[in-house]
């Protein structure tokens, strides 16, 4: 970190083992896509199975449950969390917050390479004996470390192996992340200043880095009970007719651990997505972000909160029932600043003045999905409502719409909004049109019949529905509806994939800031920005992220940097 | 101002500091959820607790000395004493005596028979003491590549310092923590 | 603007789609209507926020969209709006939570005089257990299982000796009686989920997890595993039947009593090999995978196999003799046949048992007894 900031100059060391944190961006969201697109792919396969049972020979049970885990699995760690902490964090902390660099690049760089071992371990298990594992991507033991479920030998192992790895290039990047954010903003940058974007990412962080340990733990132990036979999460056991050795031990803590992991994961994904979704409104409606502290204290309120509902994924687990008024309490609390977020976009858009680009109904319709989203977790978070529907395909729409389909949205949108800045070119108007309501409207048509499945009582996690009495044959029609619309969205995404590679080349070349928008990275002098960011001088901050059309300027906004006394034109 | 001077400007030397404090965070994070379950197990019925080796007093005064020697070594560098040098000198050899300690623990309890399939609490000693162990090992990485830079070994004895809580809060809790305790804590009779 | 226009018709679409489907809660069957009610109070008020926000986001598009000349308000903040909207969140938080509260206090407190039976879950089939004239379970433990103990129960435990014990996919419960479900696993977490009743929960090995309700309407409904148990998990099949309660007592007096239906089990070779071949099978769990009726499963089903020709999945073929059944028994992945994974674990029985097995497989070719 004491070395001098002189750009590096061979191919080597400028596009592969950079230091940049713009390079690593880069390197860390083309390896998310790239795994993302494979757990894509997973997911149709289900889709296929789920909508023309017997169809497809190459679908079995097997691989069916091997698709749906890793499907899982690759998105919410693999793709989002790496996309926004590594991707969307890495390149905009430094620029947003008037940095030249991460404050420990080497640091940064080794984050990237020990995540990239973490995907190639992953993808490694697709080809051992017995495939990848197909204990759904919670990996509840007993199950996951025992015959009858895929991949209970080298596939699980691997798996763990894999999430340890990447926990710990997670925290190397939250390490940097983090005091890159409290130690490195500009003159004048205080911390009510910060974009949301940044605060967004920088709360995920935090919840990253004291949340993943309790996945590194319950991964750990449950490696000693798969290869040394301890009983730390195993009970006394007859698996499939066979006495086993192991003796005592509690599937619930494995649970408790995974979760109190796994819910805080949901805002890890979350936090930015709020974050970056919120300056896209402000930016493209032309208006300040409403109610910027209360938005700031509901980050970090939600944050808070986050690490004391994990039991309400467990109210039908077993557990003392008596936790199930305190999760459900604590579970609804959270709903309150999570509300109070979304009415402020949406008294951003009021009286705004709102330009509808690409980034901009993307932002929209994450409003939209995140609501129906939001919403439904309160039918689930309210521990006797959640009763009937847990584990059923309520669940699925339900997280799938608020935190799969919302956060992706925002990554679009983001990636649409800044690919100017990264590419100095502009992405495809008509294509990225395309794009958004193929994926929006086809994201609908999947997920909102789900609710109804679930309300049915149609399990989640099955391989085939044949000969259910409750189940009618209308449902496998709708079943067969939804896989439809689920490859139409899939091929949409070749839209996006096509006019990132067709744009970077070809796009229109775009200005220093084409969206007219008032935080630091546009302010940069050169577009895109050169090693160092900021070329002679480091930037100085007097206002806010957000002042837009603000009364008696000529221009509707007035960049973070802008001299107060200049006159604006 | 030229530009190389500006783009040249070094991280605040507060700035190591905070992220050796945020790491000590995880680490102690990672450290108290592993107590946790390991409480939580404890109460299940077949708990039998672990006779410590008596090897873990030997290492515990290694892991004392070596971070006595590292703080040593550190303020010496900083005041450019000549006896910085051997103290680092001592911190490496102290920490190394200290996982060869925790080494000739394992072979005990191996040679006893008492291997970490045997029960939870033998299964939980291997896996604390394997974790601190790999973050003492890290540590020496890390001093292997902090030369003698005043600073840099101060970030190293505040680090060192932090595992040594650590392994004391460990070592505590193997010894003395009993099922009766956690339900006591618990309240449950 | 299309924006606001889908929006509309999003809002249109949902409601319509909530209208028409055919896709509902499944008409109730338990006492467990206050669980229906605290989910309608839910969507209703979720229902109106829904709407509320698709149509305030295209009506915000359609006013303030981007038009020559237009500039949007400088307003960063109305105290006053943010905390009345706080407000009015928190009420409507209080208006779902206050009642579901309510409600789950009841679900967790099961009545004294509930009807207790006992739910036992292995990879991938039911078996249920009723006490006996003293009104008591017996203890189990996994340590107690054995070919003829499948459940595990305590053998010294005089409690246990008149339990009543159901293998098999089939309970049978009485109308309008409360039910105290008390769940236990032999191997991975199981659910016990029957769509109707609306409440259950996971069966958990190495501890009982219960819950409770009273059953409101005769018939047969599908029981479904709905905690992911392995790659059987979609086929873990049973049926509860509710009826009047002298048709429930005519069939738990035909139940068999656990300290006799040992010593059946315990019958010693040289009576009926087939019948012992079915007793081992019951007690290793072969069912969960094998089917004996022809149906599909996990496993290649047992019906019509003996004698007959099967396909590998190297595509040879082979007759299905004692010998290749011996030999799936204690190395299955040796000769797989084609079609289904290899997820057997081997087994380790000795000859008698092994021959038993075969016999019993023979002894289901074709006209003979198929049912368990």
């Amino acid at each position: 970190m004491h070395d001098s900031h002189d750009a590096p100059h061979g191919f080597w060391t400028r596009y592969v083992f950079s230091q940049d944190h713009k390079v690593i961006a880069i390197q860390y969201t083309v390896t998310a896509l790239a795994v993302g697109l494979v757990g894509l792919v997973l997911s149709n396969l289900m889709r296929l199975q789920l909508g023309f049972p017997g169809h497809f020979d190459f679908i079995d049970a097997n691989r069916y449950y091997q698709s749906l885990t890793q499907h899982g699995m690759i998105m919410v760690v693999y793709l989002l969390t790496a996309i926004l902490l590594g991707g969307f964090g890495n390149y905009l902390i430094p620029l947003m917050i008037g940095a030249r660099d991460m404050v420990f690049p080497f640091l940064n760089m080794l984050s990237y390479w020990v995540y990239l071992v973490a995907v190639l371990v992953l993808l490694a298990s697709f080809v051992v004996p017995g495939g990848p594992t197909g204990a759904g991507w919670t990996l509840y033991p007993p199950q996951s470390i025992l015959p009858g479920t895929p991949g209970a030998d080298w596939g699980i192992i691997l798996m763990l192996v894999s999430l340890l790895i990447f926990i710990v290039a997670a925290t190397m990047g939250g390490l940097n992340y983090v005091t890159t954010v409290l130690q490195a903003r500009a003159e004048g940058m205080t911390l009510f200043r910060l974009p949301l974007t940044v605060w967004g990412i920088f709360m995920a962080t935090i919840l990253a880095l004291f949340a993943f340990p309790a996945l590194f733990v319950s991964g750990v132990m449950l490696l000693f009970d798969k290869v040394l036979g301890t009983s730390f999460f195993m009970p006394a056991i007859v698996s499939m007719g066979q006495p086993l050795a192991y003796e005592g031990g509690s599937p619930l803590l494995f649970q408790h651990l995974f979760w109190f992991f796994g819910h805080p994961e949901v805002y890890i994904v979350a936090l930015p997505a709020f974050g970056i979704v919120s300056d896209l409104i402000s930016t493209h409606a032309r208006k300040n972000i409403f109610g910027y502290r209360m938005m700031v204290w509901a980050i970090v309120a939600i944050g808070v909160l986050s690490v004391v509902v994990w039991a309400h994924h467990m109210f039908v687990s077993g557990m003392n029932p008596a936790f199930g008024f305190f999760f459900a309490v604590t579970t609804l609390i959270i709903a309150v600043p999570t509300a109070i977020k979304v009415y402020n976009w949406l008294l951003t858009l009021w009286r705004g003045d709102i330009h509808l680009t690409v980034p901009m109904l993307f932002a929209l319709g994450f409003i939209s999905m995140f609501a129906i989203g939001g919403l439904t977790g309160l039918f689930l978070g309210n521990v006797s409502v959640d009763i009937p529907l847990s584990d059923t395909y309520f669940v699925v729409a339900h997280f799938h719409m608020v935190m799969g389909v919302a956060p992706i949205l925002v990554i679009f949108g983001g990636i649409y909004h800044w690919f100017p800045k990264v590419s100095g070119r502009m992405m495809n108007d008509t294509l990225g049109r395309w794009h958004f309501w193929l994926t929006f409207v086809g994201a609908y048509a999947i997920f909102f019949p789900m609710h109804y499945l679930g309300f049915l009582g149609m399990p989640r996690r099955y391989y085939a529905y044949e000969n259910y009495a409750f189940i009618p044959e209308s449902a496998h029609t709708l079943n067969a509806f939804i896989t439809v619309a689920a490859l139409v969205v899939a091929a949409a995404q070749l839209l996006f994939l096509f006019n990132l590679a067709w744009s970077a080349r070809r796009g229109r070349l775009a200005s220093a800031n084409p969206w007219g928008a008032t935080t630091l990275e546009w302010q940069t002098p050169d577009t895109p920005p050169g090693h160092g960011n900021w070329g002679a001088q480091v930037p100085v901050v007097h206002r806010w992220a957000y002042e837009f059309s603000p009364p008696g300027q000529a221009r509707d906004f007035v960049p973070q940097n802008a001299p107060p006394d200049a006159p604006v034109e | 101002m030229e530009a190389s001077i500006d783009l040249a400007r070094p991280a605040r030397p507060a700035t190591a500091r905070v992220a050796v404090w945020l790491l000590l965070g995880v680490v102690f994070v990672l450290f108290v959820l592993c107590l946790l379950a390991y409480a939580m197990r404890m109460r299940l019925g077949d708990w039998r607790a672990l006779p410590l080796p008596w090897q873990l007093n030997v290492s515990t005064a290694m892991l004392i000395l070596s971070s006595a020697s590292l703080q040593w070594a550190s303020v010496a560098a900083r005041r450019g004493g000549r006896c910085a040098r051997g103290a680092l000198f001592a911190a490496f050899v102290f920490a190394a005596a200290f996982l060869a300690a925790q080494a000739w623990a394992w072979q005990a309890l191996v040679a006893q028979g008492r291997l970490a399939s045997a029960n939870p609490s033998n299964g939980f000693f291997f896996l604390l003491t394997g974790l601190h162990a790999l973050h003492v090992l890290g540590g020496i990485v890390a001093l292997l590549l902090a030369g003698r830079r005043g600073e840099r070994l101060g970030l190293c004895a505040l680090y060192w310092h932090g595992l040594l809580a650590v392994w004391l809060l460990l070592y505590a809790t193997m010894a003395w923590l009993t099922p009766a305790i956690v339900d006591f804590i618990c309240g449950v009779a | 603007m299309a924006i606001a226009i889908v929006l509309i018709v999003i809002v249109i679409a949902a409601l319509a789609f909530h209208a028409l489907s055919p896709w509902w809660l499944t008409p109730l069957a338990s006492n467990w209507g206050l669980i229906d009610d605290t989910l309608t109070v839910t969507l209703l008020i979720t229902g109106a926020v829904f709407v509320a926000v698709n149509l305030f986001i295209a009506v915000a598009v359609i006013r303030y969209r981007h038009r020559h000349g237009r500039r949007a308000a400088y307003e960063p903040e109305n105290r006053k709006l943010e905390h009345g909207l706080t407000w009015l969140t928190a009420v409507g938080i209080v208006a779902m939570l206050a009642p579901g509260l309510v409600v789950y206090a009841e679900l967790i407190s099961p009545p004294k005089d509930a009807l207790v039976v006992e739910v036992v879950g292995q990879q991938w089939q039911w078996a249920y257990r009723f006490p006996g004239e003293d009104g008591r379970l017996g203890t189990s433990a996994m340590r107690f299982v054995g070919a003829d103990n499948p459940l595990g129960l305590n053998p010294a435990d005089p409690a246990g000796r008149d339990d009543a014990l159901a293998v098999g996919p089939e309970l049978h419960l009485p109308l309008g009686r409360p039910v105290r479900v008390l769940l236990r696993s032999k191997d991975v977490l199981h659910n016990f989920f029957v769509p109707p009743i609306r409440t259950r929960m996971d069966m958990v090995p190495g501890m009982v997890t219960e819950f409770w309700f009273t059953p409101t309407r005769a018939g047969r409904f599908d029981i479904l595993c709905a905690e992911l148990c392995g790659v059987g998990h979609y086929n873990m099949r049973g049926v509860m039947v509710v009826e009047p309660q002298a048709d429930f007592e005519r069939w738990l007096a035909g139940l068999p009593r656990f300290a006799a239906a040992r010593q059946v089990a315990a019958t010693p070779p040289g009576g009926d090999l087939a019948a012992r071949g079915r007793g081992i099978a019951q007690a290793r769990g072969c069912f969960g995978c094998h089917s004996v009726d022809g149906a599909a499963s996990v496993g290649p089903g047992w019906r019509g196999l003996f004698g007959h020709e099967v396909e590998l999945a190297d595509g040879s073929r082979l007759k299905a003799d004692a010998a290749y059944i011996a030999e799936s028994i204690r190395a299955p992945a040796a000769k797989l046949v084609k079609g289904y994974p290899p997820i057997m674990p081997p087994y380790a029985l000795d000859d008698g048992e092994v021959a038993a097995i075969a016999a019993y497989i023979a002894s289901l070719d074709g006209a003979a007894d198929g049912t368990r």
